[in-house]
Formats: structure tokens, sequence, C-alpha cells
């Protein structure tokens, strides 16, 4: 059983990473945007296809996304189906950008 | 203990992100359509440089570009069909085979200003195409390597085919375009399923 010494020391220790963006604590919306950061346009049945997720929940994490400015989305029709292709803001991708960058940290530190 | 776990859950995460960023780049190289383009184009092309070498010249400098223009038109809409703009990939392919095909124009000007013969140009060219598939093969996708590897054979068994090297070179590059074909499809429906 660890004392709640060892905790606080690991508190502190852990104290610093500001850049961990909440949006990206479900791996899902951490999965999304290394995707799109990836390739210049995906779309949703694509991104289903390689997240293995249900409409429903993908669904909401793409509207997460786009309601922080991270996504953005395009509409359009193919063969008379609504496709839609979602891309990467420049916002988007600071972010990412910042939250990678403090996860290595984090990793850096969990090793000493 | 709490260091353990967030290490844990942070590479579970990690994990799960490589995991999807593989299976978008499983099988992400040129559609197996454009194999077949190449291989119609080989196909009529190479016997022709033996049978009828007037038409041969007229041939390639149509049918070169044109393969060129049909592979890129069909390689976007195969992505964009699959869900997957890669933009970076498509100007790489456009990149390759676009410097490749100038560079086989400029070849041409090699027996124009009589700096080589107008037979060394086949070999020439074939040689140039059998580096730019092998490279293509390094770089872009795998399956280019075999057909760039028989036309590299190719220029090996011209001198004991006496007549009919451009024929034989063309059954290697054709069956081994058709493999390659074959392979992407595979893969696809690995995917697929």
């Amino acid at each position: 059983m660890p004392s709640k010494r060892a905790d606080k020391k690991d508190d502190v220790r852990f104290k610093g990473f500001g850049g961990l963006d909440r949006l990206f604590e479900h791996r899902v919306r951490l999965a999304i945007c290394v995707l799109l950061s990836r390739y210049k346009m995906l779309n949703f049945t694509r991104l289903k296809e390689l997240l293995e997720e249900t409409d429903g929940s993908l669904g909401t994490h793409l509207r997460k996304l786009e309601e922080a400015g991270y996504a953005t989305v395009k509409k359009e029709f193919h063969d008379r189906r609504p496709v839609s292709w979602y891309a990467l803001t420049a916002v988007g991708s600071r972010a990412l950008s910042t939250h990678v960058e403090s996860l290595q940290n984090l990793l850096r530190q969990a090793k000493k | 203990m709490q260091k353990h776990h967030v290490v844990d859950g942070v590479a579970e995460d990690l994990g799960f992100v490589r995991r999807a960023l593989a299976r978008s780049e499983w099988n992400s190289g040129a559609p197996s359509a454009v194999f077949l383009v190449c291989s119609v184009i080989v196909l009529i092309g190479f016997p022709l440089n033996d049978f009828l070498p007037k038409y041969a010249l007229t041939y390639w400098s149509i049918a070169a570009p044109l393969a060129f223009v049909v592979s890129a038109v069909i390689g976007r809409r195969h992505w964009r069909q699959k869900g997957q703009v890669d933009a970076r990939s498509g100007v790489r392919h456009l990149a390759h085979w676009g410097v490749m095909l100038a560079v086989m124009g400029l070849c041409f000007q090699l027996p124009a200003t009589g700096a080589i013969s107008w037979r060394a140009l086949g070999p020439l060219v074939l040689l140039l195409s059998a580096m730019g598939y092998l490279l293509a093969g390094v770089h872009l996708d795998r399956r280019f390597f075999l057909p760039g590897a028989l036309m590299a054979l190719g220029i090996g068994v011209m001198p004991i085919c006496g007549g009919f090297e451009w024929t034989v070179t063309w059954v290697l590059v054709a069956l081994a375009l058709k493999v390659s074909a074959r392979v992407g499809g595979k893969a696809g429906a690995v995917e697929k399923s």
C-alpha cells in the first residue's frame, strides 16, 4: 500500500503538464485528430472503419471536436448519398502538438 | 502507484491510436486498376516495337502521358471513394511518375542530336523505366518492385532474343503487372473482411 506521502510526491512530479488537453483525454478523439493530421480529409465511414466505433459514438466525438473548433466538416453528395468529410483545423493541429508534447514529457518523467 | 496507472492508461491510448493509424496505412498504395492500365499500355507498346517499329515512337509519345493522367485520375477517385484523401502521398506519386515521364521525354533528344543511335534509345528507355519502377517499389508501393526487376531483366535478355526482345520483355512485364494487381486486390479483400 503506497503511503500518502508517496502519492503526494507523484503529484508533484506530474505537475507541469498544462498542455494536456481534456478533449484528448478520450482515446477516440485523440485518434481522430492524429488521423486527421496524417491525412488531408477523411470521411465519416472511413473514420468509423478505422476506429471501429458505432455511428452514434463517433458522431458525438466528432461533434465535440467541431464545437471546440478542432475539426471542420464539409458535406457533399456522392451518388445521391450524403458524405461528411472531416479535416483538422489550425487550432486543432496546434492543440494536438501541445498535447503530444505534454504526453512525451509525462512519459519521460515517468521513466525517471 | 498513481504514476503507473497514468502511464498504463497513456500507453493503452497510444496503442489504440497506433493501431488505427496502421489500419489506415494498410494497402494504401496504388489501386489495382493502375497496374492494369500499365499492363494494357505495355501489352500494345512492347510488341509494337518489334513488329511495327515505325509506329512505336508515335504510340509511346501519346500512350505514356495518357497512362500518367489516367492513373492519376484513377488513384484520386479510388481514395475519394474509400474516404481517405492523402494529399502528401498523391503529390509524391505525381512527382515520381511525372519526373520519370519528363526524363523519358528528354531521352528522345539524344538520338535526335546524334549523341546515341535510335536503336540504342529503346534499351535506354527500358533501363530508365526499370529504375523508375524499382524506385517506386522502394519508396511508394512495394508492388512496383517486381515489374521493375523484370524490366531490368529484360535489358539482360534483349541481346539473346534476336528480333523479339521487346515481346519477350513484354511477356515478363505484363505478367509482373498482373501479379502486382492481384496482390493489391487480395490485400483489399483482406482489409474489407
